[in-house]
């Protein structure tokens, strides 16, 4: 099965159409945890969240358990939180503060640097038994770009920033939102959905859906108006049914979205008079407001969503091939006015929570995509809109493209396919 | 302070008729519940999340609740195609005075939840801020905490 699932990769993935299997298939799900999430650049989370030394956070990468320290000395670390003597995880809490973790099961005691420092019963051991041999294992590789953790559970590949490549001019344009240039990530809110995790990330460059999947979102957001809206107004009520925007496909399957004012209501920073003449001490006038407005979204294929107007991002984890949790966490932007910041907490909580307005309807177009794929007489998933295009790469490398396309998609298929066609 | 027998009757009373409207999807009944002033939360991750600093599941005023109710009455509200059925169930109630025709409630909680092939069930605490208005009573605040907060959870029931 997995010897024809591995040759069978190349045909999966056409011009303008993928194969079902990828979004159905077990074996090919095992191959994206061992190929994907296990070799290249994955997000493993912010520096802010463990501000202090001591401070750490559990997670899973790959579906292997991690933890995130900050150690005595100030540096961030990721390790593997798996005890090094018969393989207990050594913490068991989602976010905390400890210099060290001790097993439960034979009390072997680990520095937050991943040191062995304690062993029970050490007389009981070989006389030539040295502890120097059992520090926690560290991710073979562990990057970061201005305070976003990325890891490889590879040893071999290209550093994180060349990886990155134009990406990293957008994670500044979004970190250098805040007057002092750093954000600081909130707690978060997650939500879980019976389908492939892919179906996410194509969702993230997909304007098209919009107002078909968002209807009710839309229809009756109109008369009443909520939570930021309510405290900065709607803005300019001249909507132009996203025909502003542009979409700009990156490298390694990333992309962007740059709104351009396609949703005034949404971007609400820029009607903070506050936050934008804190902004225009810094920047100038014009400048400022541009920065204030913008409306982007970032996609850092595998796993990484940013959202620039309500202040977020979403790390997709991927359960199995018709599960998927996604962890949303809102981020505060140091040195904006406080009231600016609890909006953007507000507007993307109601943006993506289980329970929000917005999200909901992709979870259930989402799963109904999966029930759907179930059909094998039918075998193809077709991408059709704006494909004729042009890509033609700017100065910077980025193919620029409309808003309606779905071009960025079959640019992630295609970093999919270089990822498991190797080896 | 606990209630007198009579107070603590009619408080579940009302809570129980809440959590029937609920049931029998009367949403634009259940939104008239809701003071002029009243909050809805749902936190996130723990009970004890603060509103202002971290995500949350559910955190509105009056209108954000229209909104919702709004939303899930629209004909395109695509996670209501097929409408799902809940079960809320509201015991232990514990009210507490807070004077001047105020109280406080806790409650243990359950929902029970129905769509199509899927079935799940959320359990917490439900809190109610309360107060006399028109011969009855009105919710100036509702928090669920549900015991799951900290895991993912998919399409959520109106809570």
């Amino acid at each position: 099965m997995t010897t024809d699932v591995q040759t069978g990769i190349p045909d999966l993935i056409g011009e303008s159409r993928v194969h079902r299997s990828i979004y159905t298939d077990p074996a090919i799900f095992e191959l994206e945890m061992k190929r994907i999430f296990s070799r290249t650049w994955v997000f493993i989370g912010h520096e802010s969240e463990v501000p202090h030394a001591g401070d750490y956070k559990t997670d899973t990468v790959a579906g292997q358990p991690i933890v995130m320290t900050r150690d005595e000395e100030g540096a961030v670390r990721v390790l593997f939180n798996r005890c090094r003597h018969r393989g207990a995880k050594v913490c068991n809490l989602p976010y905390g503060n400890s210099s060290t973790f001790s097993c439960l099961y034979h009390g072997w005691t680990f520095s937050n640097k991943g040191d062995l420092i304690a062993v029970p019963s050490r007389q009981l051991c070989p006389a030539n038994f040295d502890p120097g041999n059992y520090p926690l294992v560290a991710l073979p590789r562990v990057e970061s770009y201005r305070g976003f953790v990325f890891g490889s559970l590879s040893a071999e590949g290209t550093p994180l920033e060349e990886h990155l490549g134009r990406a990293t001019h957008y994670l500044d344009c979004l970190i250098d939102r805040s007057p002092e240039g750093e954000i600081q990530v909130c707690k978060p809110v997650k939500y879980s959905y019976p389908a492939n995790w892919k179906l996410q990330i194509e969702n993230y460059s997909d304007n098209i859906h919009a107002r078909f999947t968002h209807e009710a979102a839309f229809a009756a957001r109109r008369p009443i108006e909520s939570g930021a809206v309510e405290r900065y107004g709607a803005g300019s009520q001249q909507r132009s049914d996203l025909r502003m925007g542009i979409n700009r496909v990156l490298s390694h399957g990333d992309s962007m979205t740059d709104y351009r004012g396609d949703r005034p209501q949404m971007a609400f920073a820029g009607r903070d008079p506050e936050y934008v003449s804190i902004m225009t001490e810094k920047y100038g006038a014009e400048q400022a407001q541009a920065i204030a407005d913008m409306d982007i979204h970032v996609i850092i294929y595998p796993n990484l969503l940013m959202h620039s107007a309500y202040c977020h991002y979403r790390v997709i984890k991927p359960v199995s091939v018709d599960q998927t949790v996604i962890v949303g966490y809102p981020f505060k932007l140091k040195g904006a006015p406080t009231e600016l910041n609890e909006a953007f907490v507000q507007a993307s909580s109601e943006h993506i929570s289980a329970s929000g307005a917005v999200q909901v309807d992709d979870m259930e177009a989402f799963a109904r995509v999966q029930e759907g794929l179930a059909v094998e007489q039918d075998e193809w998933v077709s991408y059709v809109y704006g494909i004729e295009e042009p890509q033609v790469p700017n100065e910077y490398g980025e193919i620029e493209l409309g808003m309606m396309t779905e071009v960025p998609a079959l640019h992630q298929h295609r970093e999919w396919l270089r990822l498991m066609s190797r080896d | 302070m606990g209630a007198g027998e009579s107070l603590q009757h009619e408080v579940e009373q009302f809570l129980y008729h809440e959590a029937r409207l609920l049931d029998r999807r009367q949403f634009n009944e259940w939104y008239d519940l809701f003071a002029e002033d009243s909050r809805y939360f749902v936190p996130s991750m723990s009970a004890d999340s603060d509103p202002t600093a971290d995500a949350y599941i559910v955190h509105e005023n009056r209108k954000g609740i229209q909104y919702r109710v709004s939303r899930l009455q629209h004909g395109s509200a695509h996670t209501q195609i097929p409408p799902a059925r809940t079960a809320h169930m509201i015991t232990n109630v514990i009210v507490e005075e807070l004077g001047d025709g105020e109280v406080q409630t806790s409650a243990g909680y359950v929902v029970f939840w129905s769509r199509g092939a899927v079935e799940a069930r959320y359990a917490g605490l439900c809190e109610h801020h309360l107060r006399r208005a028109n011969g009855g009573w009105e919710i100036v605040e509702k928090k669920v905490s549900l015991l799951n907060n900290d895991q993912p959870t998919d399409r959520l029931p109106l809570l």
